[in-house]
């Protein structure tokens, strides 16, 4: 049981808060937000004693003191800063946001169709009041994820794009998470995402969470993505925090009929990272594609917990999550998937690979599948080790050397998942920071950029 | 070039050769054939320096030096080739790439400047034209699906590329198409010299059509039981395994 001490001081922040920095906030949100902070308060923190957070401790996070970030850092970033982080042809289907809040001189939607409604969801909740009250919330189960529940009770701001029925965005849109100096203690920030696209419309949304110094801070985001019937989105989500920040994420997606999802996760920095991404599949023939990257150095600690329910017949899922943990890092990875009666002809296949390249490197590789529907095809997978030998052998019979082989296969291995990303340009960044992490952080021989195949398939 | 002294040697704890002796040199193209696991295929790794097989007994020298002694990139830097049998898919990695760096620490190895990339593309070009492969294979991820008869080429363009001294081809014959044997035989064919050698491992006469040996040698439970001139080849296309078998029993007891 951790301090009261602990919870006590992001209740007192909340009071500030309420007091401060949302007074105009509409009445139903003002409700939703205060019942949130109950739950937290009920909740408390999660401990190693609960299943979900068993290899996960959190302790590190919870000691430290945090305030929520004021608005006033914006000013100072320089957007030349920036324009390393923003992938190539999304300079102009851009959102910015400076430590949680949105930053309408920073950002550019200049590219998107006028239908589309993108921006900071503190303005929205003016102007598409109805939208985001009938949205906001609807499927995050407060009652298991007290870091949901403590986004809920600060949720202000953070991105809103509602892409209208029929519509397509042809440039990815970028939602750019930036963590700049606070200068008053540590900062939290609570980004809020609201992302509605409707019927037959279709999106590449990328969410980056980046960081302009080394700063220690906590970003806990909650992201809500709707995909209604037939439509068609990717999302992929940056996490390139502080090597000393804390980073907790929750995403939440429900898919319509005949809809398709394609989520992929980069995971490099934050001292402590956590992402939960859930998808409700409730729709028939709907393709669910969530895969994932996470590069653990040092003494970091990354934590992937998924969730995928199929709730209807006839959809198909593939997730493929793989890791390469070096150091004294440690990864964690629980896939959850649940069959519900009603979701006959499910098609799932889960697989989880872990390379580990040193001795105190650790992984905790958890598939869960839970299937109450009788005719389905599932499988599922787990590996962790070291470099495949018989490539590594092939690799030096060429005449290249241990260490430049062991470069090259590691290479390959994250290659071979970034693959799965359909946008060539943001599967390009994606491939870039991760030739820049693996440089850094694992192998001291020069790196060729990463090339993919044309086959792309389920 | 290459001696081999009664070379035993295991997997997985199994004896698959029984006391292996062969002198390869310089200008020569040896066949090694052989019923299934008779250990042609491990001969070829093993000489490649392949991890799982541990060599209990015997030498090999290669030009004068203690093969056995050196690590498999050691190998390769001193111009051992191994065509494979099965070869690896390297998702990620540019077939271009891949080559490229194998070839500079060759190079280095030699005391060579490394090859810009300008350099070796050229290079690259014009050996792919011996194999004829299409261009495009250059920038794809190494083998990543190729079919089995591009896999096979994508080897023996790497032979070309990488020119050794001496070159083990291991079954390259297996799975083939005869449109696709022929590319290949062409390919090592042209890319003999009098300072080189090949070792060609392979069940079947076929290859040897294309391939013309100097000497041919049957392999029969880890052991040569037999050495010929090319007609020994067409011999055993003729008569089979067995008959070399029995000979081989007879003369042992």
């Amino acid at each position: 049981m951790q301090s009261s001490q602990e919870i006590e001081k992001y209740v007192s922040d909340f009071h500030a808060f309420e007091n401060n920095g949302a007074g105009h906030d509409p009445a139903w949100l003002k409700s939703v937000r205060l019942a949130a902070i109950g739950k937290f308060t009920e909740l408390g923190f999660p401990t190693v004693k609960q299943e979900d957070w068993r290899f996960t401790n959190i302790l590190p996070l919870t000691r430290t003191s945090f305030r929520r970030a004021s608005k006033i850092a914006s000013a100072h970033v320089n957007p030349d800063e920036l324009k390393k982080y923003i992938v190539e042809g999304s300079s102009k289907s851009l959102l910015v946001f400076v430590n949680g809040h949105y930053s309408r001189d920073l950002s550019n939607v200049a590219a998107l169709p006028k239908e589309i409604v993108a921006g900071g969801l503190a303005d929205s909740l003016a102007s598409h009041d109805d939208l985001v009250r009938r949205h906001l919330g609807k499927h995050i189960p407060l009652q298991s994820h007290p870091f949901a529940a403590l986004n809920t009770a600060f949720t202000h701001d953070g991105a809103f794009v509602y892409i209208p029925e029929g519509i397509n965005a042809a440039s990815p849109i970028q939602l750019l998470f930036v963590s700049a100096a606070h200068g008053d203690g540590h900062a939290v920030a609570y980004p809020r995402n609201l992302v509605i696209v409707e019927k037959k419309a279709s999106a590449t949304f990328i969410e980056s969470y980046v960081a302009l110094s080394d700063d220690v801070y906590f970003t806990n985001a909650v992201s809500e993505v709707f995909v209604e019937k037939e439509a068609a989105v990717d999302f992929v989500k940056i996490q390139n925090e502080s090597e000393n920040a804390f980073h907790v994420g929750t995403m939440q997606v429900e898919q319509g009929s005949r809809s398709r999802f394609t989520g992929f996760s980069l995971a490099l920095g934050a001292s402590i990272a956590r992402n939960d991404i859930n998808i409700a599949v409730n729709g028939e023939q709907c393709e669910t594609m969530l895969d994932g990257l996470y590069l653990t150095a040092n003494e970091q600690l990354v934590d992937h917990h998924t969730f995928i329910d199929h709730t209807e017949p006839n959809c198909s899922s593939r997730e493929i999550f793989k890791g390469i943990i070096t150091g004294s890092a440690r990864s964690v990875f629980n896939g959850k998937i649940f069959v519900r009666k009603k979701a006959q002809k499910t098609d799932s296949k889960q697989t989880n690979r872990n390379l580990l390249l040193s001795d105190k490197a650790t992984v905790d590789t958890k598939p869960q599948l839970e299937i109450f529907a009788d005719d389905v095809k599932c499988t599922h997978g787990a590996t962790v080790g070291g470099l495949d030998a018989a490539s590594l052998f092939y690799v030096k019979s060429r005449g290249i050397s241990e260490e430049a082989g062991r470069a090259l296969l590691t290479v390959g291995f994250a290659g071979e998942v970034t693959n799965y990303i359909n946008n060539e340009a943001v599967r390009k960044h994606v491939d870039s920071l991760v030739i820049e992490r693996l440089q850094e952080k694992v192998v001291k021989t020069t790196l060729p950029e990463i090339v993919h195949s044309e086959t792309r398939s389920l | 070039m290459l001696e081999i002294k009664n070379l035993h040697a295991n997997v997985a704890g199994k004896e698959i050769l029984k006391g292996i002796n062969l002198t390869v040199n310089a200008g020569e193209v040896h066949a090694v054939m052989g019923p299934n696991g008779s250990g042609k295929s491990t001969l070829a790794q093993v000489l490649a320096g392949h991890p799982s097989y541990e060599v209990t007994e015997g030498s090999v020298m290669y030009d004068g030096k203690d093969l056995l002694e050196m690590a498999p990139e050691i190998r390769a830097q001193e111009g051992i080739f191994l065509a494979f049998q099965y070869p690896v898919e390297i998702p990620g990695v540019s077939n271009s790439y891949f080559l490229k760096a194998g070839v500079n620490e060759i190079r280095k190895y030699k005391g060579l400047e490394p090859l810009d990339a300008m350099q070796f593309l050229k290079i690259l070009k014009e050996k792919m034209k011996l194999v004829e492969m299409d261009p495009s294979f250059i920038n794809r991820p190494v083998n990543e699906g190729f079919s089995g008869g591009e896999k096979k080429r994508n080897e023996i363009l790497q032979m070309a590329v990488l020119e050794p001294k001496l070159a083990i081809l291991d079954e390259t014959d297996s799975g083939l198409d005869i449109d696709a044997l022929k590319i290949v035989a062409h390919g090592v064919t042209r890319l003999k010299k009098p300072d080189n050698a090949v070792i060609v491992v392979t069940h079947y006469q076929r290859l040897l059509n294309y391939i013309v040996p100097d000497f041919v040698h049957v392999l029969v439970n880890g052991r040569i039981v037999k050495s010929g001139g090319k007609e020994l080849a067409l011999e055993l296309e003729a008569n089979g395994y067995d008959n070399v078998k029995e000979e081989a029993e007879s003369v042992a007891s």
